[in-house]
Formats: C-alpha cells, sequence, structure tokens
C-alpha cells in the first residue's frame, strides 16, 4: 500500500472489506473494530454499499458479438500498407484538387472514386487528409463558385443528393474543389474551401446508412469537426474554425441539403 | 517475437471483445461510444502490440488502452462539445435488452451504478466487477492507489445508503 488511510476512515474499512489492507494495519484495525460498535457498524453499512457483478453479465450478453467480430477482422488490416492506400488516396486527392484548378470543370464528369482504407471511422479518415490542406493547396483552383456546378454534380449524382454552388455555399468561404471519394465501399462526396481567416474548409458526406443523428462537435488532428447523420447520410464539416461558426455552417449546410 | 506478440494480441482481443464493450459502455453509457471504443482500441492495440509484455495480464493492458483512449480523446471531445454525461442514468437499461428490463433488481444495481460520478463507476466497475486488484485498477486508470481507495469508500458509501434508503421506504409509507 503506497498510503496508509486514516486510521478509522471509510477508505481503511474499504480496504480492509476488499482484502487489500497489509497484515500490520489488519490487525490493528480488527483490534479496533472489537471494542467499537459504531466502527462496527460502519463496517458493515460499507460491506452492504458493494454492488454485486453479477448484473453485469447482462451487459456481455447486450454487447453486439458479430459486430465486435467484424471490427476486429477489419482492423487486423496490416497497418502500413493501409497507411500507404491513405497517402496515395491523399496524394490522388491533392492531385485532383490542384489539376482541377488548372482545368477547371472540364474535369468535372471524370470524377474518379478514390478508395480510402486503414482508418476506422470515416471521420478519422476525412480529418487524416483535411489535416493535410493548406492554402496553398488551392492557389489554382477557379474562383468562380459555377466553375464548380459540373463537378458539384456529380458528386452529388454519387451521393444520390442534388449539389450545387447555391446549395453548399457557405459565408465567408470561397469554394475551391468537390471531390468524389469511397471509403469502405461507400461513396464519400467531399466540398472544399478556404478562408481568408481560418485557412482550407471542408464539408463532407458519406453514405453510411446509419440512423439519423443531430450535430455533434468532436476534435480530431486538431481540427474542429461537426457532424450529424440525416436519410442514411453523414454529414461533416471541419476546419481550423471557432466551434461557433462551424456549427452555423452546419446549420445552414444541414437546411439546405438532405 | 513481434509476429509472436501481434498473434497473441489478436487472440487476445477476440476473447475480450465483450468485455472490452462493457467497459466501454461503463464509462460512456452509450452503445455507440462503446462500439467506437472498441474499435478504436482493436486498432491501437494491435499497432503497440510489440510494447505488450508475454506473460503479464492481456486483459488488464486492453483495458488501459481502451481508458486512455476514451479519457484522452472521446471523452474530452464530448465534454467540449456539452454533451457530457447526461444520459448516464439511463444509458445501462437501454432498450432492445429483454433480460435486463425484466430482471428488476439487476436493473436497480446497474442503475445505481451508472448514476456515481464517473470516476467512481469506472473503478467500482474495475474492482467489484472485473475482479481486479487495486494495484491493477490504479495501472489501468494511472491514478494513485490511495485514489482508488478513496474512489470505492466514496462509492461504497453512497451505494449503502441508496441501499438503506429502498430498504426503508416500504416501511415508511
Amino acid at each position: 500500500m503506497e498510503r496508509l488511510p486514516p486510521p478509522g476512515s471509510d477508505e481503511e474499512l474499504t480496504a480492509y472489506l476488499d482484502d487489500e489492507l497489509e497484515a500490520d494495519a489488519r490487525t490493528a484495525l480488527d483490534r479496533r473494530l472489537a471494542e467499537d460498535p459504531a466502527l462496527q457498524a460502519r463496517l458493515a453499512a460499507l460491506d452492504a454499499g458493494r454492488p454485486p457483478a453479477e448484473p453485469f453479465d447482462l451487459l456481455i450478453e447486450a454487447a453486439p458479438g458479430d459486430r465486435l467480430e467484424a471490427m476486429l477482422a477489419a482492423a487486423e488490416a496490416p497497418a502500413k500498407p493501409a497507411r500507404g492506400v491513405l497517402l496515395r488516396a491523399i496524394a490522388a486527392a491533392l492531385a485532383l484538387v490542384v489539376l482541377g484548378g488548372v482545368i477547371g470543370f472540364l474535369l468535372a464528369r471524370s470524377v474518379t472514386p478514390v478508395e480510402i482504407a486503414g482508418t476506422p471511422n470515416w471521420r478519422e479518415a476525412v480529418a487524416d487528409y483535411v489535416a493535410l490542406y493548406t492554402p496553398e493547396t488551392f492557389a489554382l483552383a477557379p474562383a468562380d463558385p459555377e466553375a464548380y456546378a459540373p463537378r458539384l454534380k456529380a458528386v452529388g449524382d454519387g451521393l444520390g443528393l442534388a449539389l450545387s454552388p447555391q446549395a453548399v455555399a457557405l459565408s465567408g468561404l470561397d469554394l475551391k474543389g468537390a471531390l468524389l471519394f469511397k471509403y469502405e465501399g461507400k461513396p464519400l462526396g467531399q466540398v472544399a474551401y478556404l478562408s481568408t481567416e481560418y485557412g482550407p474548409v471542408a464539408f463532407c458526406i458519406i453514405r453510411n446508412g446509419r440512423e439519423d443523428a443531430p450535430p455533434a462537435f468532436e476534435e480530431r488532428q486538431g481540427l474542429n469537426v461537426v457532424f450529424w447523420n440525416t436519410g442514411g447520410l453523414g454529414y461533416l464539416v471541419i476546419g481550423a474554425v471557432p466551434r461557433e461558426r462551424l456549427e452555423n455552417f452546419a446549420e445552414t449546410l444541414s437546411g439546405r441539403i438532405s | 517475437m513481434t509476429a509472436g506478440n501481434h498473434d497473441a494480441v489478436k487472440a487476445g482481443l477476440r476473447d475480450h471483445l465483450r468485455r472490452l464493450w462493457r467497459y466501454g459502455l461503463v464509462l460512456s453509457a452509450s452503445r455507440d461510444t462503446a462500439d467506437d471504443l472498441v474499435q478504436a482500441t482493436c486498432v491501437r492495440a494491435l499497432e503497440r502490440a510489440h510494447q505488450f509484455q508475454p506473460g503479464t495480464h492481456l486483459d488488464r493492458w486492453l483495458m488501459a488502452i481502451l481508458h486512455s483512449i476514451w479519457l484522452n480523446e472521446v471523452r474530452a471531445a464530448r465534454y467540449r462539445r456539452g454533451q457530457g454525461l447526461v444520459d448516464a442514468e439511463s444509458a445501462l437499461v437501454f432498450d432492445g435488452a429483454g433480460a435486463i428490463e425484466t430482471n428488476i433488481s439487476a436493473a436497480q444495481v446497474l442503475a445505481r451504478v451508472q448514476a456515481l460520478p464517473e470516476a467512481q463507476r469506472e473503478t467500482v466497475f474495475l474492482v467489484y466487477v472485473e475482479g481486479f486488484s487495486y494495484r491493477e485498477a490504479s495501472a489501468v486508470l494511472d491514478v494513485p492507489i490511495g485514489t482508488v481507495m478513496s474512489r470505492l469508500a466514496a462509492a461504497r458509501a453512497k451505494l449503502a445508503a441508496l441501499g438503506a434508503d429502498a430498504e426503508n421506504r416500504p416501511e415508511e409509507s
């Protein structure tokens, strides 16, 4: 025992009940208990406060065994090759975005799905590559939002949504690209923006088939994320944007797209 | 040796998936979060399989990984977005778990433990449900043994008072 509990304290009595007192302390407490009915009563009360373990067996039974097995199988993919796939996907994404700047909407009808793998969660996968964006990533992208209309339409078609420059417009952000990826076989669309104030921002959509969920906030890769689920589609906005602002973006987008 | 470790960790993960999920559920009070925690634990444990010391308890090691993911990544994010543990009281008595719904006294135990402050709840779970020693719990939770002791004492005091109230209630009415 690193620290002896004060004599007569609940800590000491608890350690006694849990058989965690060292022999000397135990003997001393036995002596005090023998002549102190109040201490005995307190010991009995604390003894009754130990929760039984059996009810927790029900939680083991409630565990989604098949799903957990599948998760383990997915996690077994060798880490290094998966990383390579991810890096190739990032490289491809960056190349497409930069190319997009040069040849603009000509690319729009040949949006190529890029497979992303190796991360357990699509939001983590998105955060992984959005974290690599810099303002320079979009240096060559067209300034006119209408230039992205065909590309947005193609991405939207991949997801079963109607996407247009108007639908994805966010105040204070310049539209910089739209890409269609695949994550674990599911289509994943990304709309990229640039803010002079906050740098790169992305809006992503995946057809994940999950239940509806209201917007929630989290942080990944040092970026803020607001995510929600509607109609079998998962959405997120991500960037180095203050939470409140990001939540406004999410509200705007969720009001227009579903 | 690394390959041996990897296989041992993989096999151990398979054996402990449900226990890890239960721990995730007790920590997060959310089935979805428990899923995510197990998934992240699988990935992290396999990545770090070379760090596992053969001959030590694999389940303790896995629980420590899950706990650290919860504390440093998931829980932190939940608190930041103001979600906290608002659903804590109801979470362990969830829909679809018929066995729990029909077992009132079991449900009551789960609800009372779930209503404990998080630090007490996780310590009670590891020591009284998982059967960890104080030292093992202190390693998983990364707190001193004295802290384990005081959390357990506070939890026992609270649960004892709840139990006494429940017993007295019928006589009073």
